[in-house]
C-alpha cells in the first residue's frame, strides 16, 4: 500500500512538472509577444510606461530555462504578480477570495449530484431494461448532453421572471456581511452565527448549484449504472440471494463493490466540474475562479488568468491523486497489481 | 505464368536450419519501486534440422517452446546465440531483416486470430507477395489462385472474409498466407491443435503435401508426442527453457531418459495394441 | 476493407437512433444550403424591428435587439458550429490515433514517454486549457480549431493506444510482421481497420463535445468575434434580454442540445453495434483495468 502511495506520489510530481511547463509555455512563450498580446498596440504614455515594468517583471531579455525556473519558483510561492487592472492588486488575494467561493459552490453542486445519481443508477440497475431504466439511462443522456450554460439560463428565465423564489447572480443579498475566517461565505457564516447570512447565500448557491450538478450527475449515472450492472451479474450476489439475504442487504453489498469505481470517477471529474464552474459563475454573476478567470481574459489581465490556471489545474491533479489513493484504499485488488498506472 | 505458380524455377527449396546456443529472458513486474524479476524462457538451446526435413519440439506451456518459435522468425530478438539458415545468420541481419522473411515463415496455432478479420482471403494469400513484390501486380492474383489451389482452397473463396470459414479451410489459408514468400523453412507453431480431430489428419496430409512438393524444412512445435511421433524425422523435448532429451521419435517413445520426458509419454494413450504390449512387457 | 463499415445483417438503429440520425443529416443540409434557405441575411439589422417575438411577419423565430433575424442567424450558426465540429473531429481523430497507434505499436520508451505526456495534458481541466490556447492564440475559426485539437487529442489518443496495445499482441499482427510488412504497413493497413468501430464511436461522441465546447468559448466571448452569428454567442447576448425576450436564448440552446444528444446517441449506438460489451472496458478484468477504464472515462471532455 505504501508502495502504491509512493507509486502515485512519483507520477503526480512528474504531471506537476509536465502542467508547469505547458503553462509556461502556452501562456509565456508561444503568444511570441505576451506583454505586446496585453497591451495591444496602443503605444501612449501610461502603457508604455506598465509595459516596460511587466516586461521587467516578467524577465523576457533572460534565456528560456532561466525564465522557467523562475516562474515556477514564483508559482510555487504562490507569487502570481499584481493585477494590470484593480490598482496592482496581487493576485493571489483575488485567487484567495475566489476560490473558496469556487470550493463552496463545487462541493454543493456534487452534493446535488450525488443526490441525484445515486438513486437513479441503482434503480436503473436494480431494474434493468424496464421503464425505470430507460427513464434512467434518458436522464444520463440529457444530463450529458444538455449546455450547461443554456440550462442557466433557462433556470434564471424561470425564477428571475416567472417565479422568484431564488436569486439569480451573485453571492448574497447586498445589505449582509460576513466576517472573514476562511474565506467560504456559508462556513464563514455558521462559524460566526450568522445564520441570515448563511441563509442567503445558500439561497444565491441552489440555482447554480443546480445547474452544475445535474450535467455531472447525467456523467455519474452512467459510470455507476454500468458498474452496478457489472457487480450485479457476479456469482457472490446470486449466492448471497440464495442464502436468503434481504434485498436492501444485497443492495448494500453491491453499492459496496461499485464503490471503488465510484470514486475514481467522481475524482477524475473534478477538472469536468472545475471546467463547468467557468461557464456556471459567468452565467450567475458568482465571483468564484472561473469568474475571475473570463474577467481577466476579457481586461487582458494576464497575472490573473495564469494564477487561476495554476490553481484550478493544481487542485484537479490534488483531486485525481486523491480518488487514486481511495481507490486504492477501497479496493483490495489494487495492492496486489502495483499500481493503477494509466502509463506504461 | 510461369511466374504466377509458386515456388517456380526452385528445385528443391528446403533449407538447413540451425539454432546455436540461444537464450532469452524476459522481465518480469516492473514498477517504479519495485524491481523486475528476470525469467529465463529460453537457455541456451541448441539443435539442427536437416533440409527438407521435420523436426518437433514438444514441451508444455511455459517451456519455452513458442518464444524459439518467435526467435527464428524474428518476432522477438534472441538476447544471445545464433540462429542459421544455410549459413546465414538472420538474427544478425538487421536492417535487411525483410529479406529473411522470405527464407522462413509461421503458422499459428489458432487461425481464427492469426488471420486479420478485415481482410479477403485472397489479400490475405497475397499480402506477401506484394511487399516483397514477388511478381508483377498484374500476376499476382494468378499465383494466389494457384497457391490456394494448392492448400485445397476453391478461387471463389477468395473473395470471402475468413469468418466464413470453417476452422481447418482457415487454417489452409493461413499455410497459403506463410508460403506465399516461398520460405525454405516454415515453422509450425501447433497448427492443428485447436482444429477438430478429424480435420487435424487432412491439415497434417496437406503439410506432408506440401513439404515432398516444395522440399521444405519444417520445426513443428507441439504440447504432446503423438502428432509428432507421426510426422516427425526428430524430436527435441523442452522442459523449463531447456532441451532434456533429443533424438528419433521411436527411441524417445520407448526409451525415454528425462522424468519429464516419461511423464509425456505416459499421458498419451498409444493407439497401436501391439506398441501397447511392447510397453507395458 | 469492404467488411468495415458493413452494416447489413446487423442490428438497425431503434427509432430513437433513427431520429438522432434524422436530426444530424438535417442541421448539416440546413449548414450546407444555409445560404439558399435563410430568409434574410445573418447580420442584417432593422431597427424598426427590435426584439419581435416569434411568428412576426416574415421573422419566423423572432429578431435580436439589433433586429436581426433569429431564424437565419440560428442557421448560420449551423454553419459554423458543424462546420467546426467536423473539422475539429477529423483533425482530432487524425492526431490521436496517429500518437496512440505509434505509442502502443512500438512500446517502450516512446509508450512511456508519450503516455505521460498525456497523462500531463489530461490533468488540465479541458475547458480551462482551452480557454487558455484561445486567449493567448485570440479570436477566429483557424485559432479556435487549433485550441481545440490541441486540448482533446488525448481523448483519441489513450483509448486507441489501450487498444491497440491487444491487437498488436494478435497473431494476425505476428504474422504480418513475420511476412516481412513494415511497422506503418501493419499499424495503418492491419491495425488501424480493427480500431476502426472505436474510432467511429469516439469521432461521433467528439463530435457533439466540440459542438458543446465551440458554444462554451463563444458564449465566454471568446469564439469567432462579435459579428459571426454563433450558437454561442446568441445565448450570450440574449441572456441579457432573458426576462423580456425568452426567444434570444431558448432557441440556439435547443439547436446545441439536439445535436449533442444526436452526437451522443449515435456514438452510443455505433459501440452497440460493434461490440455490446464496450473496447473501452477490454481490459476490465482486473482492478487496474477499471481504473484505466474509469480514467477513459474520464477523458472524455466535459462542458
Amino acid at each position: 500500500m505504501i508502495n502504491f502511495v509512493l507509486h502515485r506520489f512519483g507520477q503526480t510530481l512528474i504531471v506537476l512538472f509536465g502542467v508547469t511547463v505547458i503553462i509556461f509555455f502556452v501562456l509565456r512563450v508561444m503568444p511570441g509577444d505576451p506583454v505586446g498580446l496585453i497591451f495591444g498596440e496602443g503605444d501612449d504614455m501610461d502603457l508604455g510606461e506598465s509595459r516596460r515594468l511587466y516586461e521587467e517583471q516578467l524577465g523576457l531579455d533572460q534565456p528560456l530555462y532561466v525564465q522557467y525556473a523562475k516562474f515556477l519558483g514564483e508559482i510555487s510561492r504562490g507569487e502570481f504578480g499584481t493585477s494590470f487592472v484593480r490598482g496592482g492588486e496581487p493576485v493571489i488575494e483575488m485567487v484567495g477570495r475566489a476560490l473558496p467561493l469556487t470550493i463552496e459552490l463545487s462541493v454543493f453542486a456534487l452534493l446535488i449530484a450525488l443526490a441525484i445519481s445515486v438513486p437513479i443508477a441503482i434503480l436503473s440497475a436494480l431494474k434493468q431494461n424496464t421503464i425505470w431504466d430507460r427513464g434512467g439511462t434518458a436522464f444520463a443522456l440529457i444530463g450529458v448532453s444538455l449546455p450547461s450554460f443554456w440550462q442557466g439560463i433557462m433556470l434564471i428565465m424561470f425564477f428571475a421572471v416567472w417565479a422568484p423564489i431564488f436569486p439569480v447572480s451573485g453571492v448574497m443579498d447586498a445589505h449582509l456581511r460576513i466576517d472573514r475566517i476562511t474565506g467560504a461565505p456559508i462556513t464563514d457564516a455558521v462559524l460566526t452565527g450568522n445564520w441570515e447570512a448563511a441563509w442567503s447565500v445558500l439561497r444565491h448557491m441552489v440555482l447554480p448549484a443546480i445547474t452544475l450538478g445535474t450535467g455531472i450527475s447525467g456523467q455519474f449515472v452512467r459510470v455507476l449504472r454500468s458498474s452496478l450492472l457489472e457487480v450485479k451479474h457476479q456469482d457472490f450476489i446470486d449466492a448471497l440471494r440464495a442464502r436468503g439475504i434481504s434485498e436492501p442487504t444485497v443492495v448494500r453489498h453491491m453499492l459496496h463493490n461499485a464503490l471503488p469505481t465510484t470514486a475514481v470517477i467522481i475524482g477524475l471529474r473534478i477538472g469536468a466540474l472545475l471546467s463547468g464552474t467557468i461557464v456556471i459563475e459567468t452565467v450567475f454573476a458568482y465571483p468564484g475562479m472561473g469568474f475571475l478567470l473570463i474577467q481577466g481574459i476579457n481586461a487582458r489581465d494576464f497575472p490573473v488568468v495564469q494564477g487561476v490556471v495554476v490553481l484550478l489545474t493544481a487542485m484537479v491533479i490534488a483531486a485525481n491523486l486523491l480518488a487514486d489513493i481511495l481507490h486504492g484504499m477501497l479496493d483490495p485488488r489494487v495492492k496486489l497489481s502495483g499500481g493503477t498506472g494509466s502509463g506504461a | 505464368m510461369i511466374a504466377a505458380q509458386p515456388y517456380a524455377g526452385r528445385e528443391r527449396a528446403g533449407a538447413l536450419l540451425e539454432v546455436r546456443n540461444l537464450c532469452k529472458s524476459f522481465r518480469v513486474g516492473s514498477e517504479t519501486f519495485t524491481r523486475a524479476a528476470l525469467v529465463k524462457a529460453v537457455d541456451d538451446v541448441t539443435f539442427r534440422i536437416e533440409p527438407g526435413s521435420t523436426m518437433g519440439l514438444v514441451g508444455e506451456s511455459g517451456s519455452g517452446k513458442s518464444t524459439v518459435a518467435r526467435m527464428i522468425t524474428r518476432l522477438i530478438r534472441p538476447d544471445s546465440g545464433e540462429i542459421l539458415i544455410d549459413g546465414q545468420d538472420i538474427v544478425t541481419g538487421g536492417a535487411a531483416g525483410k529479406r529473411f522473411a522470405r527464407l522462413v515463415q509461421i503458422v499459428f496455432q489458432d487461425p481464427t486470430s492469426s488471420l486479420n478479420p478485415r481482410w479477403k482471403v485472397g489479400d490475405l494469400i497475397g499480402e506477401g507477395v506484394l511487399v516483397h513484390r514477388l511478381c508483377p501486380r498484374s500476376e499476382i492474383r494468378n499465383r494466389v489462385v494457384a497457391l490456394a489451389g494448392r492448400c485445397g482452397l476453391d478461387v471463389d473463396s477468395l473473395d470471402r472474409f475468413p469468418h466464413e470459414f470453417s476452422g481447418g479451410q482457415r487454417q489452409r489459408i493461413a499455410i497459403a498466407r506463410a508460403l506465399a514468400v516461398e520460405p525454405s523453412v516454415l515453422v509450425l507453431d501447433e497448427p492443428v491443435s485447436a482444429l477438430d480431430v478429424s480435420v487435424q489428419a487432412q491439415i497434417l496430409v496437406l503439410l506432408q503435401e506440401l513439404q515432398a512438393a516444395f522440399g521444405l524444412t519444417y520445426l513443428l512445435i507441439a504440447h504432446d508426442l503423438a502428432v509428432v511421433e507421426r510426422f516427425c524425422s526428430h524430436v527435441a523435448v523442452m522442459r523449463l527453457g531447456r532441451i532434456v532429451e533429443a533424438g528419433l521419435p521411436r527411441d524417445i517413445h520407448e526409451n525415454p531418459k528425462d522424468p519429464y520426458t516419461r511423464s509425456l509419454v505416459e499421458a498419451h494413450p498409444v493407439p497401436d495394441p501391439h506398441r501397447r504390449k511392447a510397453m507395458t512387457a | 476493407m469492404k467488411g468495415l463499415l458493413d452494416l447489413r445483417g446487423r442490428q438497425l438503429p431503434n427509432p430513437i437512433v433513427a431520429l438522432a440520425i434524422a436530426v444530424m443529416v438535417g442541421f448539416a443540409l440546413v449548414a450546407i444550403l444555409a445560404p439558399l434557405i435563410s430568409p434574410h441575411p445573418p447580420n442584417a439589422q432593422s431597427l424598426m424591428l427590435r426584439l419581435r417575438p416569434p411568428g412576426t411577419e416574415g421573422y419566423l423565430l423572432g429578431t435580436d435587439q439589433l433586429g436581426r433575424d433569429v431564424l437565419s442567424r440560428m442557421i448560420y450558426g449551423a454553419r459554423i458550429s458543424l462546420s467546426i465540429g467536423v473539422i475539429v473531429m477529423v483533425l482530432t481523430a487524425m492526431v490521436g490515433v496517429a500518437i496512440g497507434l505509434v505509442s502502443a505499436y512500438f512500446g517502450g520508451w516512446l509508450d512511456t514517454i508519450i503516455m505521460r505526456i498525456v497523462d500531463i495534458w489530461l490533468a488540465f481541466p479541458f475547458l480551462v486549457l482551452a480557454i487558455a490556447l484561445v486567449a493567448v492564440l485570440g479570436q477566429g475559426p483557424d485559432k479556435i480549431v487549433l485550441a481545440l485539437v490541441l486540448s482533446s487529442w488525448p481523448g483519441f489518443a489513450r483509448p486507441v493506444r489501450g487498444e491497440v496495445l491487444q491487437l498488436r499482441e494478435r497473431e494476425y499482427t505476428l504474422s504480418a510482421r513475420a511476412l516481412g510488412v513494415s511497422p506503418f504497413g501493419i499499424m495503418f493497413k492491419h491495425l488501424l481497420p480493427n480500431i476502426m468501430p472505436t474510432i467511429l464511436v469516439l469521432s461521433a461522441i467528439d463530435l457533439g463535445y466540440n459542438i458543446l465546447a465551440l458554444a462554451s468559448l463563444s458564449f465566454l466571448g471568446l469564439g469567432m468575434g462579435a459579428e459571426t452569428a454563433t450558437w454561442g454567442g446568441m445565448l450570450s447576448s440574449g441572456r441579457n434580454y432573458v426576462a423580456t425576450s425568452w426567444w434570444l436564448a431558448a432557441f440556439p440552446g435547443v439547436a446545441i442540445f439536439l445535436v449533442v444528444m444526436s452526437s451522443n446517441l449515435i456514438g452510443d449506438w455505433i459501440r452497440d453495434i460493434y461490440d455490446p460489451r464496450s473496447p473501452f472496458r477490454a481490459a476490465r478484468n482486473q482492478a487496474a483495468g477499471e481504473a484505466r477504464a474509469a480514467r477513459d472515462a474520464a477523458a472524455e471532455p466535459n462542458v
